[in-house]
């Protein structure tokens, strides 16, 4: 079956198209050195040159996000459910990385509780993902956690830029289908199935050197003790970065922030590499070294959440390996473990 | 650079082969790009891991404030003359005693940032060769500061009006996460539990909007003025890119033009905010 | 004076504010015990008038004033604050003062440089027997404050309860 192609140079125009009618837009654009993925940015202003440094994370899952307020009438405490500020949106030119975030967490976040702050928004949210003919980056590791450059995993429409001109269409959810005629209307041209398998197999290639994490998770079910934390994580600075880059880290504080007659209660990101993270009121903190910190990051990753949720909590988007202040690396650490399990060591 | 990496790793071979110290702090070769990683070396074998190139940005001085490094006894730490004004900033405040820190100098003719670009620090630089060491390795080099270099980003601010720096911060700011990688990797901020970290009772909201972020970033800026000696440590960790040497950049000049004092630079002088004269400013007081 | 504060939507909420009968400039006032405290006292128990709308913070000395102080004030919504001690060569602690006003000279400029409007900071030395000062301060600054309207762009950065 052949996918329609579309110019490059109309992914702006495309992107104001599927956003129309009001929805909020999300797509990468360039500050500084650096891309990050911006709500409202102008679609002229897209950059597809590499991996942006922040996630999709905070525009499913905000940094900080009020769900609920309360009053003070006389005695008694008045509290107000708030719907999430969410509206339909279009995240446009993802990389499948980050889509692929999406599916891994969507568990989590409708496990014992359903979020409706999390589950409103990606109801709301078309993913149209812009597949990586190679690897953006250095860091780059998607083919070890079973993942692609080309990866539909949480994409509603996926874009192949096939070469310097041409851009291949395949709508892949019943959402993405809908929107046959959007797309339609910047039709070019064609390509065979063939030449996207070839897309896709270019890719993989530009990642052969990276290892495949399958036995990892044996190794760390059987390392809880090992130099190998205190050796690579005594660098740590015990900062948010890697966990705030993060497409899947999810983890969230709740704070009231009240004044004399009222407040509101607010979900903030937390991060398990925080000492403050796991510290008791008595003082005392189970895990109270970095490398203790950096050890939990990384068997929740790659042990607790694929025995609990089956899949790995990580999409291996490289943004903690790129971004670490002190260029600790995730993938090293977790490339370590598993050649260490292939020498049965 | 090489041979400032084989002096280095020769001092820290003979200071851990006689136990002159338990472990060397340095850089090590990164295993992203072209990037160095800081290294807790604890054998003489191990000392070849050590190295100096132009990506050595990290300034070290950070670990003395933490765990491994903070419990040794005697610990050996490759710095820059840049990183070794942080230190001097630590001997003042008394928190590291100088018998502790044995410190191998290395002679800087500057780094390079991620994207390749001249940190301001380095044009501004005026310890390229470093006087306050225990060591030293390198060829000396000539330190010629660029005039105006270390204040030109505070240009365009200064010409704002309020309002306008005002919505320009409140834009910066509210790109941050919290993640408080600036304070986590800056050698002066010591303290072991941070004021934004205390909540009875909670003065800095700790919430990433924009009023929580404001917050924390002044007082960040604030507990910094006359300490931080412009290792640029916060602006290179920041994920968001927030330009924060700004803001320890005036905070700087505040400090030369209304006390005549640069951080970093001499341990035996006290830090501005722990001490006054009878006749500092008082016009601004009715 | 410099360019007003306020915003294409704040204007608005500013005008509707000001020209509603219930507003009234919030002062907040850091001051210490010794002096300025009393000088206050004083004022008081001289009989003399001054505007109502400054709530007094008793601190034990000028030394002890923290900026976090006044961000959290501005937080709360003050739309003003002063903070106020012993004249220089006065402090009960000797030297509390001299400290304090090297704090003020770095936290001044540290507001100044993120753009907070600085009529609305104020700082003073009123002695215990200064109370005809207490009262001329205060007058002035509210009727700074008054032109000046409530601060919003600080404390509604975010809107919580």
């Amino acid at each position: 079956m052949p996918y329609m192609t579309l110019d490059r140079t109309d992914l702006p125009s495309l992107a104001e198209a599927l956003a129309g009618r009001g929805k909020r837009l999300v797509l990468p654009v360039r500050e500084g050195p650096e891309l990050f993925y911006r709500e409202g940015a102008d679609p002229a202003q897209l950059d597809l040159s590499t991996i942006p440094k922040n996630s999709i994370k905070e525009f499913l899952f905000p940094k900080s996000e009020k769900i609920l307020e309360y009053e003070y009438t006389g005695n008694d405490v008045v509290i107000d459910d708030v719907d999430p500020d969410a509206g339909p949106a279009v995240i446009f030119c993802a990389r499948p990385c980050d889509a692929a975030s999406l599916p891994v967490v969507e568990p989590l976040w409708n496990w014992d509780y359903k979020d409706k702050f999390f589950n409103e928004r990606r109801a709301q949210t078309l993913v149209v993902t812009y597949a990586c003919r190679t690897a953006p980056d250095d860091a780059c590791f998607c083919v070890s956690v079973g993942l692609s450059p080309s990866s539909d995993q949480g994409s509603d429409v996926l874009l192949y830029p096939v070469d310097d001109t041409r851009v291949a269409v395949r709508l892949v959810s019943p959402a993405g289908r809908e929107l046959e005629e959007v797309f339609s209307g910047f039709k070019k041209g064609e390509v065979s199935e063939e030449s996207l398998d070839a897309f896709a197999k270019e890719g993989e290639q530009s990642l052969a050197d990276r290892k495949r994490l399958d036995k990892v998770k044996n190794w760390l079910e059987g390392h809880f003790e090992d130099p190998l934390w205190e050796e690579k994580a005594s660098r740590c600075i015990g900062c948010g970065t890697c966990t705030f880059l993060c497409p899947t880290c999810h983890c969230f504080d709740i704070q009231d922030e009240s004044v004399f007659d009222g407040g509101c209660r607010l979900k903030n990101w937390d991060g398990c590499q925080f000492s403050l993270f796991t510290l008791h009121t008595s003082g005392h903190n189970p895990r109270d070294t970095q490398p203790k910190r950096y050890r939990q990051r990384i068997l929740h990753k790659y042990s607790i959440y694929p025995e609990k949720f089956g899949r790995i909590l990580c999409t291996g988007c490289g943004r903690c390996v790129a971004h670490c202040p002190v260029n600790l690396s995730l993938y090293d650490v977790v490339s370590t473990a598993q050649e260490r399990a292939e020498k049965g060591e | 650079m090489s041979d400032r990496t084989e002096g280095i790793r020769e001092i820290a071979r003979k200071w851990l082969g006689d136990g002159t110290v338990e472990a060397v702090v340095g850089w090590e070769q990164g295993t992203y790009k072209d990037k160095t990683s800081p290294v807790l070396i604890r054998t003489p074998e191990e000392a070849d891991r050590l190295l100096f190139n132009e990506r050595c940005t990290n300034n070290l001085m950070t670990y003395l404030k933490r765990e491994p490094v903070r419990g040794m006894e005697k610990v050996g730490i490759v710095a820059k003359g840049c990183d070794i004004k942080a230190l001097i900033g630590l001997l003042q405040e008394s928190q590291v005693e100088r018998e502790k820190v044995k410190v191998i100098a290395v002679t800087c003719p500057g780094v390079k940032k991620d994207d390749g670009t001249v940190p301001v620090k380095c044009r501004a630089c005026d310890v390229n060769t470093p006087t306050f060491y225990d060591e030293i390795v390198g060829e000396k080099v000539d330190s010629s500061p660029e005039p105006g270099a270390r204040f030109e980003g505070l240009e365009a601010l200064d010409a704002m009006t309020p309002a306008e720096r005002f919505r320009f911060w409140r834009g910066e700011l509210d790109k941050c996460i919290r993640c408080y990688a600036c304070r986590q990797v800056c050698p002066l901020c010591i303290c072991s539990r941070c004021i934004a970290e205390k909540n009875q009772p909670q003065w800095v909201e700790t919430s990433p909007h924009p009023r929580g972020n404001f917050s924390w970033n002044l007082v960040r800026a604030y507990h910094l003025a006359g300490r931080c000696v412009e290792c640029e440590a916060c602006e290179t960790a920041c994920p968001v890119n927030i330009p924060l040497m700004l803001l320890n950049r005036a905070m700087a000049r505040t400090v030369k033009g209304a006390f005549d004092y640069e951080a970093g630079k001499d341990p035996e002088t006290q830090p501005p905010l722990r001490a006054f004269n009878l006749d500092d400013d008082n016009s601004f007081i009715l | 004076m410099e360019e007003s504060h306020g915003t294409e939507a704040g204007t608005e909420r500013v005008d509707q504010e000001t020209t509603a009968t219930s507003w009234e400039p919030r002062i907040v006032a850091f001051i210490c015990n010794w002096c300025t405290y009393t000088g206050a006292d004083l004022a008081g128990t001289s009989r003399m008038k001054y505007p109502p709308y400054v709530r007094v913070i008793k601190i034990p000395c000028t030394g002890r004033f923290d900026p976090l102080f006044m961000i959290k004030a501005f937080e709360r919504g003050a739309d003003g604050v002063l903070v106020s001690g012993c004249h220089p060569g006065d402090c009960h602690y000797t030297a509390g003062n001299y400290n304090a006003r090297r704090k003020y000279t770095v936290f001044k400029d540290l507001l100044a440089t993120l753009g907070i409007d600085m009529d609305r900071v104020r700082f003073s030395w009123i002695s215990a027997s200064e109370g005809g000062k207490w009262v001329d301060t205060i007058k002035h600054f509210t009727e700074v404050i008054r032109g000046k309207g409530p601060f919003r762009e600080y404390r509604e950065m975010i809107d919580v309860g």
